[in-house]
């Protein structure tokens, strides 16, 4: 088989092995790095002054271990030592000039101090690796654990923190880090000062203002932000294909950016003059009036595919979303206001064939808005008249927010389905049989069970994924024998 | 856990450095020690599976300069995350899931990199076929462009030969999940090595009698 034999070619380039002097001295550095007593960490811990002051009445007398590259690989300590000219640092109050691994005992903090002032301390228990350090900042990689930073701003700092997919960026500010290595969870809460945080999914960086928290969980294009001491907002998992950005302001109002289908967004805390074009008119007059902030625009990997963004509001009834204004007035937004008024239901008019009518009444509104306000028998009607009108990828739009604002059970238990359809027609048989699997899953019972398990049959002979289209038709003959696609299927399984 | 591992996990310890005084442990009773914080019990964990860790990583994001520190994040992070080891005897399927872990961070990290293109001299390799190198090259240059998920879990089946399930508990998936995007990125896989015509010559080459 084709995948095996490439898997060969890779296997046979590299047996993993290293000279035996290598070896022992990459083992002697782990053994050296490690704490005294493994355990699980403080979740409960909080950062603030009081952790800082703690950590720093106990410099010098904290268990850490710091693990210097030039004791066990000396080939490697050139490179590892910090630049000539760089800032001094000490661990725990004792100087040291190597790169290297800190980590913290389970009950006690420890920390880095710069010589331009700047101080990390690395929650108990945590782990964190030093991996340079010059004249205008250091870069730290947060392996486990929380830690607080207070970086001294100058002209040229430079200062990044990396935490599993997530960097931090940071020019002068105050913040705290946590990265839990086991979930995949960052948290970030700026103190003072700015940073950007680069995530895999957004082409741009997420900027944060002080007193603002950023949580992002790896396996799931999300990235939430908000005031440090607000009560979070749950979001239901977006699919992998879709970005949901969420904002909780203190006052309790909730900013919301969702672009489907892969594309990227930007859900940036940013003025909202440099922003207004990219919003609805009434949204973004709106906006300005009420003195927020908070947009997203689309940035596509795929720009085809980017989706104008809208936003969120929590207390929304039909459609309807108020925000403070200035003033502290309410301001009404009812983007749809004037469809409604019309009395035109979309379904009815997908129903009567006015796809057209449907396009254009949704351009009219705003597509943004159309698709973070909508309900699902509307976006699905949109999808529909989409689909055969040949827009596939505002069809797609519409099924990937469906799916990410309303989940995939009940009334949108379809849209995998649909999606898979619409791949199928577009030609990408890969994301049809995709979508078609993730609905026989989520939907055993579904009224397309039976289409969707067959047309991935039939998919899967396309692609000339014979073993893949054989397990697919055992499982449809188990389940459906007798049904339109028992033909195919029995093809596929016979000898 | 891991049969395909256990297969062969004995040939990696290299004899020729001192043993541990754990060399004859089992996993479980190795387990407990490291439970129990003994240093020797990293060390004979590090004798154990480092190779094949290392080998993992480097046949997934091909010979660059984070293998060593990832590898050793892989081992701090089985130390310091022992403890929440509820099977002893599964170390192995334990060490493998992180470094499925840590391998999943670092290619998201790499996905906002701009590619680098490598020397020949950049790819170690163990072939002496020059045909094999390049062909070597062009498939690493592939599977750089699968997503992480997609190139993880095509070099877990198809390059370390997991079985399926072991593939699932190591990128934490359902075994359904696991399956359809074992397809997924066997099909792109397939269908962009057909578009190259040195790996296509490659595939024909070992489909000669």
């Amino acid at each position: 088989m084709a995948a095996d034999a490439l898997g060969a070619l890779l296997r046979n380039s590299d047996d993993g092995r290293v000279a035996p002097e290598d070896h022992f001295a990459q083992r002697e550095r782990l053994t050296s790095a490690l704490p005294a007593v493994p355990g699980s960490k403080s979740h409960g811990w909080r950062w603030g002054a009081a952790a800082l002051l703690a950590a720093t009445l106990l410099v010098g007398a904290v268990g850490l271990i710091w693990r210097l590259a030039s004791e066990s690989a000396p080939e490697h300590a050139a490179e590892r030592q910090a630049a000539t000219d760089s800032l001094s640092f000490t661990v725990d109050g004792v100087s040291r000039t190597q790169l290297g691994v800190l980590l913290a005992q389970e009950t006690k903090n420890s920390s880095l101090e710069f010589s331009d002032g700047s101080q990390v301390v690395l929650q108990a228990g945590g782990a964190l690796r030093l991996v340079r350090v010059d004249a205008d900042g250091a870069g730290l990689v947060l392996v486990d654990g929380g830690m607080h930073l207070e970086v001294v701003h100058a002209a040229a700092t430079r200062w990044w923190v990396g935490a599993g997919p997530y960097t931090v960026r940071v020019i002068g500010t105050r913040f705290d880090v946590y990265w839990d290595a086991r979930v995949g969870r960052l948290q970030v809460d700026l103190l003072e000062g700015q940073v950007l945080v680069d995530t895999p999914w957004l082409a741009e960086p997420v900027q944060l203002r002080a007193s603002q928290r950023l949580v992002a969980q790896v396996g799931v294009a999300e990235v939430q932000l908000g005031a440090v001491e607000s009560e979070w907002v749950v979001t239901s998992a977006a699919g992998p294909d879709v970005v949901v950005a969420r904002a909780v302001e203190p006052d309790g109002v909730v900013t919301s950016a969702v672009v489907p289908d892969g594309a990227v967004a930007r859900a940036v805390e940013e003025p909202v003059a440099a922003s207004v074009s990219a919003l609805e008119p009434k949204l973004a007059a709106a906006m300005a009036r009420s003195g927020l902030a908070s947009v997203g625009e689309g940035l596509g990997r795929r720009p085809a595919h980017v989706g104008a963004l809208a936003v969120l509001q929590p207390k929304r009834t039909n459609g309807a979303a108020s925000a403070p204004s200035a003033g502290g007035e309410a301001v009404e937004i009812r983007g749809s206001e004037a469809d409604q008024a019309e009395g035109k239901d979309w379904s009815a008019l997908v129903a009567a064939g006015e796809f057209e009518q449907v396009i254009a009444a949704a351009e009219q509104q705003g597509l943004g808005e159309v698709l973070v306000n909508r309900n699902p028998d509307d976006l699905i009607a949109l999808s529909e008249a989409a689909r055969y009108t040949k827009r596939a990828s505002l069809a797609r739009k519409a099924l990937i927010t469906l799916r990410a604002r309303f989940g995939s059970s009940g009334q949108v238990a379809d849209v995998a389905f649909f999606l898979g359809r619409l791949e199928e027609q577009e030609g990408d048989l890969v994301l049809a049989v995709d979508w078609y699997g993730k609905y026989a899953d989520e939907t055993p019972g579904g009224r397309f069970a039976e289409q969707a398990l067959g047309r991935k049959i039939v998919a899967l002979v396309r692609l000339g994924q014979g073993e893949a289209a054989k397990e697919a038709a055992r499982a449809y003959l188990e389940r459906f024998a007798g049904g339109t696609y028992e033909g195919i299927a029995k093809e596929q399984v016979s000898p | 856990m891991s049969r395909a591992w256990s297969q062969r996990a004995e040939p990696q310890t290299v004899h020729t450095l001192p043993r541990t005084p754990y060399a004859e442990l089992d996993a479980a009773s190795l387990s407990r020690k490291l439970k129990a914080a003994d240093p020797q019990a990293a060390a004979e964990l590090w004798e154990r599976y480092s190779v094949r860790v290392r080998a993992l990583i480097r046949r997934t994001l091909g010979a660059c300069d984070e293998v060593d520190d990832l590898v050793q994040d892989v081992f701090v992070a089985a130390f310091k995350d022992v403890h929440r080891l509820r099977d002893d005897h599964a170390l192995q399927g334990f060490v493998l899931g992180i470094a499925t872990h840590v391998l999943r961070s670092a290619l998201r990290q790499r996905g906002r990199r701009k590619m680098v293109e490598l020397s020949e001299a950049d790819h170690p390799t163990t072939s002496p076929n020059p045909e094999a190198q390049r062909a070597l090259r062009r498939l690493q240059a592939l599977l750089e462009t699968l997503s992480p998920d997609l190139r993880l879990v095509f070099v877990l089946r198809h390059v370390e030969q997991l079985e399926l399930t072991q593939v699932a508990e190591a990128m934490k998936w359902s075994l359904a999940t696991t399956k359809r995007r074992l397809a997924r990125a066997r099909g792109l896989v397939f269908e962009r090595a057909q578009r190259d015509a040195l790996l296509c010559a490659f595939l024909a080459e070992g489909d000669e009698p």
